[in-house]
C-alpha cells in the first residue's frame, strides 16, 4: 500500500515537474510563436534570485514566490523591449537571438557569480508512509503547479486583461482596429511568460543544482511537452504533462532511466503522428 | 558523385604526394625550446557544463608554472602556459590537442579532465609525441607510457573507502551512478570489492546526466533497504539528488559514501542540511593539518587571490602534475621527448602540499596517502588515513616496463 | 532546362574552394591543414540543412542525428575493416536509410512545421541518450564497443580505396574534403536551378497551391529531406576521419543547433553563405577558446545578437546587398536591383 502511495507521489511529481517548467514557456510559444531558446536560462535566473536573495536574509517564501518571479518579468520585459520587439512574425530570428541571449545569460553569470554558488535546503520536512519517507516540500510543489494552472486557466478565460491577450494572439489587426495596443500586450505578455519561467526556477531552487548551466537540463523536455500539447497553452501543456509525465516515471521505475527518458521522447514522436498539430488540437478534433 | 569523388581523388593524389614533400614533418618536438622559453599546454573546461571541474584544476596549474618561473625556470628556462578553454564541448579537446602540438609546440599538456575528453585527446597526444599529464581522479585502469595520471583512479579510492564502509556501515549496499563510462566502471570496482568483502549490491541504478527529478530512485532506494549508498552522482543536475534525499529526511537514516561527492565542490553549493555526514575518500583536502599544506594554502591566497576556488581533490592536480613533470624534465636533463620517457623508467618522487608522492614506472600513476573524511558544515573532517596507498596493477596486467606497448583502460574483474 | 542556380556567383564560389583544395596544402602549415579538414566536414554538414531548409522550408532540428549516425558508422565500419571506402558509402547510406523512414512517417503523415522540427530534434536526442548508455562493454557492433559517453576514440583516418593502411596524408584529405564540399555545393545549386529544383522552392512559398497544380510535395520532401540526410552522413564520416574521435555529443542539442545557427547566419536560402557562416564562427569559437580575454559563452551570445541586429538577412545577402549599393552608386543608375541568383526571399 504505501509502496503504491509513494509511486504516486513520484509520477505526480514528475508531473507537476513538467507543468512549471512548460508554463513559461508555453505562454511564450503558444500565445506569440515565439520558440525561446532562452528559457532555459529564465529558469536559471529565477533560481539565482532565489538564492541569492535568501542569502541575503530575505524569507525564502518571499524569495521564491515573489522575487523570482518579478526580477525575470522584468528581464524578460527588457529583452521584448530591446530585441525581440523588432522581429514578431519571424520564427528563426527570434530562435537565433534567444539563443544568443541564452549564452549571453548563462556567460554573464558566470562572470559575475562564478561556477558555484552556495544554495539553500528544501523547507517544510519530511512525512513517513511506513517504510518509506517522502518530502513535504514535494508535495507543496506538486499542489502549488495544481493551483498555477488553475489560477492560469481563470485569469486566461475570466479577467479582462486574459481577454485582450487571447483576442490580440488570434487577431493582431483586429485588435489594433478596436483600441487595443498590440505592442502592449506582447510586452506584457513576454514578460508573464518570462515570469513563470523565473517562479519554476524560484520553486525548484531548493530541490536542484543552482548553477549558471542549470537551464540545459530542462528546456529539451519542456520543448518537447510544450509543443506536443499544441496550440491551446493550458490545456495542451497540462495535458501532455499529464501524458508524459507517468510514462517517465513508470518506464523509469520498471527498467532503467535511460529507457524512460527515451520512452517520453518516443511517445511525443508517436503522439504527434497521431494528431499532427499537438494534443489540444486532436482534443478540440474529437470534442 | 562517387564518379566526381574518384576523378577528384587521382587529382588530390598527386597533389597530396607534392605537398607531402615541402610540408614539415609530423613532430612536434623536433624544434621545441630554440629560444628562452619552453611552451607547456592546459587543456581545460573554462566555460560550459563542466567548467566547475576545468576552472580550480587550471588556475592551480597557473600557480605551478608560476612557482617554476619564479624559482629560475626548469633548466633554465622560462615555461610560458598556453592555455585552450575546451568549452565543455568534447570535440574541441582533439583539435586544440592538434594545435597545441603541431602549432604551439607544447612539450606537455594536462588537462581533459572528463573521461570522454581525455580518451579524445589520448590518441592525438600519442600520435605527436606530446606528454600527457592527466591531474584529475578518474575511474582507474589508464596504462599509457605517453599518460602520466598524477592523482588517483577510482581503484586508489574505492578500495579504502569501500573496505571501510563495509567493515563499518554494513554489507548491503546501493550503487547510484551517473550514466557513463566512468559510473560504470566504478559500479563495476563496487560489484569486486563487495565480493571480496562478503558485501551484498541490493541495487545498481545509473542516470543520464541532465536527469533532475529523483524521486523514483529514492523510492527504489527505500525499496531496498541498504546500509549505506555509494554514490557516483556527477555535475550540477545530479545535486539535485541530495537534495531531494535530505528533503525526503533520508540523510540521517542512510549513510552515503562517495569518491567523487565534493570534486564540484558540492558541499560548498548545497547545504550543511543537505550533506552533513557523507562521507568520500580522496588523497587531499584543504583541511590536511600539516606545515607544507598550510604553507601550500597561503602561497595560494597570495597568488590567486581571497576570492580563488576551494581547492579539492580534483583541483589539486592542476598543482601536482606540472611539479612531479618538472622532477621528471630534471632527472631527464632535457625536454626532450625520448629522453623523458626514458627518465620515468624509474620512480619519481616529490613531496607536495599531501606529503609524498611517488610517480610508479611501472604503471606512471602516482602512489600517495588518501584520507578517508567526513562533510561537517561545509568542512572535511578526517575519519583515517592510508598511507602510500598504490596503484591497482590489475594482478599484473599493467606493467609499462614489460609492455610498453599498452593503451587500453583497463577493467577489474567482478 | 534553365539554370538559374548556376550562375556567375555560384560558379566562382565554386572555383574558388577547388583554388583552396588545391593551393591550400602548399600554403599552409600541417595544424591549420588539420584544421581546415575538420572545418570543412562540418560545413558541409550545413550545406544539406541549408538546402532543405532554405528550398524545402523543412526546419529539422536534429540535422545531427543523420551527422551522428555518418559518423558512427563510419567509426565502426573503418576501425572493423581496417578499410575506409566500404565505411564512407555506408556512412552516406545509413543516414539516408533512417531519413527514408523518418520522412515517410512525416510527410505522408502531414506534420504540420514545428512539430515536425520537434520530432526530428527527438529522434536526435533519442540517439544521444541510447549512445551515452552504451558504456557497458557488452554493447559492441562488428565487435566494436559503442563506448558510452566516452566514445570511440582513435578512429582510423582516409585511406586510398582498396589499399589496407595506405592512409592519406593530411594535406590529401585536405585536398578531398575542400574538393567534396565544391562538389556538393555545385551539385545542390545545380539541383535548384533545375525543373525539379523549381518546383521544391514552390512547395515551400505555398505547398497547398503546388499541390492543387498537381505535384506531389510529400515526395519532393522526402526527396530533398533524403539528400541532406545524405550529405550529413557523408560530412560525419570525413568529421571523423579528421579527428579521429566520434561521441555521443554528436547528436546533442548544441551540434543540431551550431548547425541552424550557421545556417541562419549565412543567410536563408543560401547555400553558399552557410559554408562561409559555418568557417568564419568556427574560427571565432576557436579564437576566443584560447584567447583567455572573456568568457567564451558571453563573448558567442554578444556576437550572435549582434549578427541579428547589424546583418538581419545573414553574412551573404548583406554582403550582396552593400555590393549592390555600392554599385549602384558608382553607376549613378535608376534602374530597380537585379533579383540575385543566390539569394531567394527569406520571410518564412
Amino acid at each position: 500500500m504505501d509502496q503504491v502511495l509513494v509511486t504516486a507521489i513520484a509520477i505526480a511529481t514528475g508531473i507537476a515537474t513538467l507543468v512549471l517548467i512548460s508554463l513559461g514557456l508555453a505562454v511564450i510559444f503558444g500565445m506569440m510563436r515565439i520558440i525561446n531558446f532562452a528559457h532555459g536560462e529564465f529558469i536559471m535566473l529565477g533560481a539565482y534570485a532565489t538564492v541569492l536573495s535568501t542569502n541575503a536574509g530575505m524569507n525564502l517564501w518571499i524569495a521564491m514566490l515573489v522575487i523570482a518571479p518579478a526580477f525575470v518579468a522584468l528581464v524578460g520585459l527588457g529583452c521584448e523591449r530591446l530585441l525581440i520587439r523588432r522581429y514578431y512574425g519571424n520564427l528563426t530570428t527570434t530562435m537565433l537571438l534567444t539563443w544568443g541571449l541564452s549564452l549571453f545569460l548563462v556567460g554573464s553569470v558566470t562572470a559575475l557569480f562564478g561556477n558555484t554558488t552556495r544554495g539553500i535546503a528544501a523547507p517544510l520536512g519530511s512525512v513517513t508512509f511506513g517504510n518509506y519517507s517522502v518530502s513535504v516540500y514535494q508535495l507543496f510543489l506538486i499542489a502549488f503547479a495544481a493551483l498555477l494552472v488553475l489560477g492560469a486557466a481563470l485569469f486566461l478565460t475570466r479577467t479582462r486583461f486574459g481577454l485582450i491577450a487571447r483576442g490580440t494572439m488570434q487577431n493582431p489587426a483586429m485588435a489594433s482596429t478596436l483600441g487595443i495596443d498590440p505592442g502592449r500586450v506582447y510586452a506584457a505578455t513576454f514578460a508573464v511568460g518570462a515570469g513563470l519561467s523565473g517562479l519554476a526556477g524560484g520553486l525548484l531552487a531548493p530541490v536542484s543544482g543552482v548553477l549558471p548551466n542549470m537551464g540545459a537540463s530542462y528546456v529539451a523536455k519542456a520543448f518537447v511537452t510544450v509543443i506536443a500539447g499544441g496550440s491551446s497553452v493550458l490545456v495542451g501543456t497540462t495535458g501532455a504533462a499529464f501524458m508524459f509525465g507517468p510514462i517517465e516515471a513508470i518506464v523509469s521505475l520498471i527498467s532503467t532511466p535511460v529507457i524512460g527518458q527515451a520512452s517520453l521522447l518516443a511517445a511525443a514522436i508517436l503522439l504527434l503522428r497521431l494528431m499532427p498539430m499537438g494534443l489540444s488540437a486532436g482534443f478540440r478534433r474529437s470534442t | 558523385m562517387m564518379n566526381i569523388s574518384r576523378r577528384n581523388l587521382i587529382k588530390t593524389g598527386a597533389v597530396g604526394v607534392l605537398a607531402a614533400g615541402v610540408s614539415p614533418m609530423l613532430s612536434a618536438t623536433s624544434v621545441f625550446a630554440q629560444g628562452e622559453t619552453v611552451a607547456v599546454g592546459s587543456l581545460h573546461d573554462l566555460t560550459g557544463g563542466t567548467d566547475v571541474y576545468g576552472v580550480p584544476s587550471h588556475a592551480c596549474m597557473k600557480m605551478a608554472i608560476a612557482e617554476i618561473n619564479a624559482a629560475g625556470g626548469l633548466l633554465g628556462k622560462q615555461i610560458e602556459l598556453k592555455t585552450y578553454d575546451g568549452q565543455s564541448d568534447i570535440k574541441k579537446f582533439p583539435q586544440y590537442a592538434q594545435q597545441a602540438a603541431l602549432q604551439d609546440k607544447v612539450v606537455m599538456l594536462q588537462g581533459a579532465i572528463t573521461g570522454a575528453s581525455r580518451e579524445a585527446t589520448r590518441p592525438v597526444l600519442r600520435r605527436y609525441k606530446v606528454p600527457f599529464v592527466y591531474g584529475t581522479i578518474y575511474e582507474g585502469g589508464l596504462c599509457e607510457t605517453n599518460a602520466i595520471s598524477v592523482n588517483t583512479g577510482s581503484d586508489q579510492q574505492a578500495i579504502p573507502l569501500l573496505d571501510w564502509s563495509f567493515k563499518n556501515l554494513g554489507k548491503k549496499v546501493f550503487y547510484i551512478g551517473a550514466d557513463y563510462n566512468a559510473p560504470r566502471n566504478i559500479g563495476i570496482w563496487t560489484n569486486h570489492l563487495a565480493n571480496q568483502n562478503g558485501g551484498t549490491v541490493v541495487g545498481e541504478e545509473y542516470y543520464p546526466l541532465d536527469v533532475t527529478d529523483f524521486s523514483t530512485a529514492i523510492a527504489k532506494i527505500q525499496a531496498a533497504k541498504p546500509d549505506y549508498v555509494h554514490s557516483c552522482l556527477v555535475g550540477g543536475p545530479h545535486m539535485a539528488f541530495y537534495r531531494q534525499w535530505a528533503a525526503a529526511g533520508m540523510l540521517k537514516k542512510i549513510p552515503i559514501v562517495s569518491v567523487v561527492f565534493g570534486g564540484g565542490n558540492e558541499h560548498m553549493v548545497l547545504t550543511p542540511e543537505e550533506t552533513d555526514g557523507i562521507i568520500v575518500a580522496y588523497n587531499y583536502f584543504e583541511e590536511i593539518d600539516t606545515p607544507a599544506n598550510r604553507d601550500f594554502l597561503a602561497r595560494a591566497d597570495k597568488t590567486m587571490g581571497a576570492s580563488r576556488p576551494y581547492i579539492n581533490g580534483i583541483a589539486i592536480g592542476g598543482y601536482t602534475g606540472p611539479m612531479i613533470w618538472a622532477e621528471a624534465v630534471k632527472r631527464a636533463g632535457s625536454f626532450d621527448y625520448a629522453a623523458l620517457m626514458d627518465a620515468l623508467k624509474t620512480d619519481i618522487e616529490w613531496a607536495g602540499p599531501s606529503g609524498k608522492m611517488v610517480l610508479e614506472a611501472k604503471t606512471r600513476s602516482t602512489i600517495q596517502d588518501m584520507h578517508i573524511m567526513q562533510v561537517e558544515n561545509r568542512k572535511w573532517k578526517l575519519l583515517e588515513t592510508q598511507s602510500q596507498v598504490r596503484p591497482f596493477d590489475f594482478g599484473g596486467a599493467c606493467d609499462l616496463l614489460a609492455n610498453p606497448r599498452n593503451t587500453e583502460i583497463l577493467v577489474p574483474k567482478v | 532546362m534553365n539554370y538559374a542556380g548556376m550562375n556567375a556567383g555560384s560558379l566562382t564560389f565554386t572555383a574558388s574552394l577547388v583554388v583552396v583544395a588545391l593551393g591550400g596544402p602548399s600554403v599552409l602549415d600541417t595544424f591549420q591543414v588539420l584544421q581546415l579538414s575538420a572545418y570543412s566536414s562540418l560545413a558541409l554538414g550545413v550545406v544539406g540543412l541549408a538546402f532543405v531548409w532554405g528550398i524545402l522550408g523543412i526546419l529539422s532540428l536534429g540535422h545531427a542525428a543523420f551527422f551522428g549516425i555518418g559518423a558512427y558508422a563510419y567509426a565502426i565500419l573503418s576501425i572493423a575493416q581496417g578499410e575506409s571506402t566500404f565505411a564512407v558509402a555506408a556512412a552516406i547510406l545509413a543516414p539516408s536509410v533512417l531519413a527514408v523512414c523518418l520522412g515517410y512517417f512525416l510527410f505522408y503523415g502531414r506534420v504540420g512545421d514545428v512539430y515536425l522540427s520537434v520530432i526530428t530534434l527527438c529522434v536526435s536526442l533519442i540517439l544521444f541518450s541510447f549512445m551515452n548508455s552504451t558504456a557497458d562493454v557488452s554493447y559492441t557492433l562488428l565487435s566494436v564497443p559503442l563506448g558510452g559517453f566516452n566514445g570511440i576514440s582513435a578512429v582510423p583516418p582516409l585511406n586510398w580505396p582498396g589499399f589496407v593502411g595506405d592512409f592519406l596524408t593530411p594535406e590529401a584529405t585536405f585536398s578531398l574534403c575542400f574538393l567534396l564540399l565544391a562538389a556538393v555545393y555545385l551539385a545542390l545549386q545545380f539541383l535548384r536551378g533545375t525543373r525539379l529544383g523549381r518546383i521544391m522552392a514552390s512547395v515551400r512559398e505555398n505547398e497547398r497551391r503546388c499541390e492543387l497544380l498537381g505535384y506531389d510535395p510529400r515526395w519532393l520532401k522526402l526527396v530533398g529531406f533524403v539528400i541532406s540526410a545524405a550529405i550529413a552522413g557523408l560530412a560525419g564520416a570525413l568529421f571523423t576521419a579528421n579527428t579521429g574521435y566520434v561521441g555521443p555529443t554528436v547528436f546533442d542539442l548544441g551540434q543540431s543547433s551550431q548547425f541552424i545557427l550557421w545556417a541562419i547566419a549565412g543567410g536563408m536560402g543560401t547555400l553558399s553563405g552557410a559554408i562561409i557562416a559555418s568557417f568564419m564562427l568556427q574560427f571565432l569559437a576557436s579564437f576566443i577558446g584560447t584567447s583567455q580575454l572573456f568568457n567564451t559563452s558571453l563573448v558567442f551570445g554578444t556576437v550572435i545578437i549582434f549578427f541579428v541586429y547589424a546583418l538581419p538577412n545573414g553574412i551573404v545577402p548583406s554582403l550582396q546587398g552593400l555590393l549592390r549599393k555600392l554599385s549602384r552608386l558608382a553607376r549613378r543608375q535608376r534602374r530597380r536591383p537585379e533579383v540575385i541568383g543566390d539569394s531567394i526571399k527569406s520571410t518564412p
